[in-house]
């Protein structure tokens, strides 16, 4: 193979993703133009918002070689703890009342993944064992907790984050753009980024090269515990409720979106701009068909075709490297 | 001579922007051992996955036995008599000896069952003459690098292959199972089987091999009768021009005590071993395989905690507890495996050399890429590493030039303490003069360095003082000036340990 090829094959290789949703967006403003109008892209947006932020924090997890499978049930508890407060709250409809909800949802995050990571690197439980686990503790606190009732009537303050705009751009889009780029720093330019891929693609040498491991894996359990719980305050107040059974199957989107943007489950390997990619990838699809109206079943059908496309295509351009 | 075993016509072999192998074309005769030598990244290993299916070549043909043959795949290679000992070592760390030896061709009893104590038997016997101290139900993952390459050998003999190749098989084996496995390659080539031998060890050319081809970036430059050249010809031919060795540089004034163990025990690999290491000190540490030096070196970086006796830093006891609390103390450690313990393989040259260092790249958490660059770019000259660019990814290189990345990460760590085990391992004389120069030079900055190597002639040209291990205890101590290959071979292999000069502490 001589240079040319080489750099092409490089080039392509590098965003064969973002050519995908390209080819994706095409064909869908073909399909039905409706798809270009601008509403319906910040609706989109809007849609993937929450995705987004979950799985960049599943991003970090996989990076390391591990899985976040609670981070569902995380997004549950939080959001219904901050509305359990807000209800509770007699000073009500205020901006400090809507923050201390909010730094509550993120310790309860922050919390669960903490544990998520000892238990994962000091009792050296796999991944998939310790994060199934806590998926099950974790959405039975949530149904405890309120007799499995939704917490309704909450004011209308709390529906800012999840509703509302700054000028023409809804506020959880905002919040999704600033989480990607201070992570996308975060891993490629600091240090601890830099550790986490080391983890992520041979934990013996980084603990060799003097990388305290432990520290990193506890770590990122703890960004996906708080991007989690993030997430599902965003969706608490899109909603304006807290539900104990939200955020279901969320897990397995999250998984989703940061395969499909060309993280590798085995570590090591992938991008914060790969798994936007990828979320935006699986949102235009669904927000594809409903426009043109195909019906869920089928889309669920489709999308899983597309997940499988989008991995083996990834694989193939990412060329023969064994 | 009748038809030559295997014929190579003219393979080219390509890979993004560099020609690993351009029209080689040489002949491999029934009942030859035929040597094979260049410098790193020659191509010398991507010709044998060539000939073993696993690289296609983009032109060229190998005709076997008259015949020109397509592998597709490492299977259809096998099938054709050929049996091969890759550079990096390729067995299941989870299996234990006697099922990777027979992997893909158990031997099959009652019932169509695995017979087990059949194949246990056979191993046995094939390690009987290699190394008897390897048990064959003992898990692959336990053993030590040197150990795995005897099993790998072992897998390769039990094949009855009709051409054998061995890509650096004794990279980490010490003079003793070396002659051993020679002795067993001369009866094999008795039995008419043919032998392509690759090895960075050129003494071992001339005393194994028929004929010797060399490349040099990717070219065939030529094949001698060995017994019509020298090895100063060998190295002209490999690099194209003549080598000068630096003189040996013998320094005796070493400083003052950085590093001291003290009975210093783990069960069932070593103990009670003591010995100091001065600071602008060399001292080289000796031993057959499974002498327990390894283990001594990781036990010391905290890789491995120790379960009795003590170790001094500058005089103050310490325990260390963990690689991150040794290299924090300015200790480090070039691990044996390279591939297991030393590169992050899908990790960039710049990123690998930089690992250990970071925290001194940093400023407030963000690692100024700069300073990694200018860093890993110049390590890349000092250690002449072979790469398109310091980006390239450290899998891609040839099996020398990794060794050397992972020399260049600690060297530029900054560290006080150096332990290197198997330093040059895979690497080729030039580059190796070059490493041993790097090492007096960091030792006369007063940095202490304690070299653990299976190759005596580095021990010897490169210490100042020598311990001796067998058996997990250290049997004695040498002047590294004065010592001789025939004295540290008595003292390794030495039966008799409670007999052999105990170690005195604080001899000068
Ligand atoms: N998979 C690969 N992708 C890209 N380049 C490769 C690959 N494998 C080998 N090369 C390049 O091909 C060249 C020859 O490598 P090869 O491993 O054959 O060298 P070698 O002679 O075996 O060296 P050594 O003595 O260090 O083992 C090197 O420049 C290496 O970087
Ligand atoms: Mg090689």
């Amino acid at each position: 193979m001589d240079m040319k090829t080489a750099f092409w094959r490089s080039l392509i290789s590098r965003y064969a993703i973002l050519c995908a949703l390209l080819v994706l967006a095409i064909i869908i403003s073909i399909l039905t133009p409706r798809f270009l109008l601008p509403q319906n892209l910040l609706n989109v947006g809007m849609q993937i918002s929450i995705n987004a932020i979950i799985s960049v924090g599943m991003t970090c997890v996989i990076l390391t070689g591990g899985i976040d499978l609670s981070v569902g049930p995380i997004a549950a508890l939080a959001g219904l703890l901050a509305s359990m407060f807000v209800k509770k709250a007699m000073f009500d409809s205020t901006f400090v009342m809507t923050s201390i909800a909010l730094l509550l949802a993120l310790g309860v995050g922050l919390v669960c993944g903490l544990f998520n990571g000892v238990a994962v690197s000091k009792l050296r439980v796999t991944a998939f064992i310790t994060t199934l686990a806590t998926m099950s503790i974790i959405r039975g606190i949530c149904f405890l907790l309120t007799n499995s009732k939704p917490i309704f009537g909450l004011p209308d303050t709390i529906a800012w984050i999840g509703q509302g705009y700054v000028g023409l751009v809804p506020v959880a889009v905002i919040v999704m753009a600033i989480i990607i780029i201070s992570m996308g720093i975060l891993l490629k330019k600091t240090r601890i980024g830099r550790y986490v891929y080391a983890v992520g693609s041979n934990e013996e040498v980084a603990r060799l090269s003097g990388i305290n491991t432990t520290h990193i894996k506890v770590f990122v359990y703890a960004v996906s515990g708080a991007l989690s719980a993030l997430g599902g305050f965003i969706l608490m107040s899109r909603l304006q409720t807290g539900q104990p059974n939200a955020a279901v199957g969320y897990e397995l989107q999250a998984i989703a979106a940061t395969v499909v943007g060309g993280t590798k489950l085995s570590g090591g390997r992938g991008t914060v701009v790969g798994t936007l990619t990828g979320a935006l990838i699986i949102g235009i699809l669904n927000n594809g068909m409903s426009l043109l109206q195909i019906s869920s079943y089928w889309q669920s059908v489709f999308t899983g075709v597309v997940i499988l496309g989008a991995v083996a295509f990834n694989e193939l351009a990412s060329g023969d490297e064994s | 001579m009748g038809v030559p075993f295997l014929r190579i016509e003219n393979i080219s072999k390509s890979f993004p922007g560099i020609h690993a192998l351009d029209k080689i074309a040489f002949t491999i005769q029934s009942g030859e051992i035929h040597a094979l030598v260049g410098e790193n990244g020659a191509g010398k290993s991507t010709l044998v996955k060539v000939i073993g299916g696993i690289y296609q070549p983009d032109s060229g043909t190998l005709v076997l036995e008259g015949f020109p043959v397509t592998f597709s795949e490492p299977v259809s290679s096998q099938k054709a008599g050929i049996s091969i000992i890759h550079q990096e070592l390729s067995l299941a760390l989870d299996l234990n000896v006697t099922e990777n030896i027979f992997l893909g061709r158990e031997i099959l009893g009652r019932f169509n069952l695995v017979n087990d104590s059949i194949m246990v038997a056979q191993t046995r016997k094939i390690l009987s003459r290699l190394d008897p101290s390897i048990e064959p139900q003992v898990l692959v993952r336990f053993l030590r690098h040197g150990q795995r390459q005897i099993v790998e050998i072992a897998k390769a003999l039990s094949q009855n292959a009709r051409l054998l190749i061995l890509d650096e098989p004794t990279s980490s084996l010490t003079p003793h199972e070396t002659d051993n496995l020679f002795h067993i390659l001369r009866r094999l080539k008795k039995e008419n089987v043919s032998i392509l031998y690759i090895s960075h060890h050129l003494e071992e050319i001339f005393q194994i091999a028929d004929r010797v081809s060399i490349l040099r970036d990717g070219q065939y430059i030529g094949t001698r009768q060995v017994i019509e050249v020298t090895q100063h010809d060998l190295i002209q031919m490999m690099i194209g021009r003549t080598l000068s060795y630096p003189p040996k540089e013998k320094k005796s004034h070493t400083g003052e005590i950085v590093l001291s163990v003290e009975q210093i025990s783990f069960p069932g690999s070593f103990e009670n071993i003591s010995f100091e290491l001065h600071s602008g000190e060399i001292l080289g540490m000796a031993g057959l395989l499974g002498s327990g030096r390894t283990e001594v070196v990781r036990a010391i970086f905290g890789a491995e905690l120790i379960k009795k006796g003590k170790i001094f830093l500058r005089g103050r006891p310490i325990f260390i507890s963990s690689p991150q609390m040794a290299v924090e103390l300015g200790i480090g450690l070039v691990p044996e495996d390279r591939r297991l313990q030393g590169l992050l393989l899908n990790k960039t040259i710049r990123e690998n050399v930089s690992l250990a260092f970071l925290p001194h790249l940093c400023s407030l958490g963000f690692i100024q890429s700069n300073q990694e660059g200018i860093l890993a770019e110049k390590m890349r000259q000092e250690l002449d590493i072979r790469c398109s660019s310091v980006t390239q990814s450290t899998g891609q290189l040839s099996g020398g030039n990794q060794q050397k990345v992972v020399i260049a990460k600690w060297l530029a760590s900054g560290s006080d303490i150096l332990l290197l085990d198997e330093p040059t391992r895979g690497v080729d004389v030039g580059a190796k003069s070059e490493i041993h120069h790097l090492i007096r030079v960091l030792a006369e900055k007063g940095k202490a360095i304690l070299v653990v190597s299976s190759d005596l002639p580095e021990i010897l040209s490169l210490c100042d003082r020598i311990l001796v291990m067998h058996e997990g205890r250290l049997v004695g101590e040498i002047d590294g000036p004065t010592a001789t290959q025939e004295e540290i071979m008595r003292m390794a292999t030495s039966i008799h340990t409670s007999t052999s000069p105990l170690l005195k502490k604080g001899e000068e």
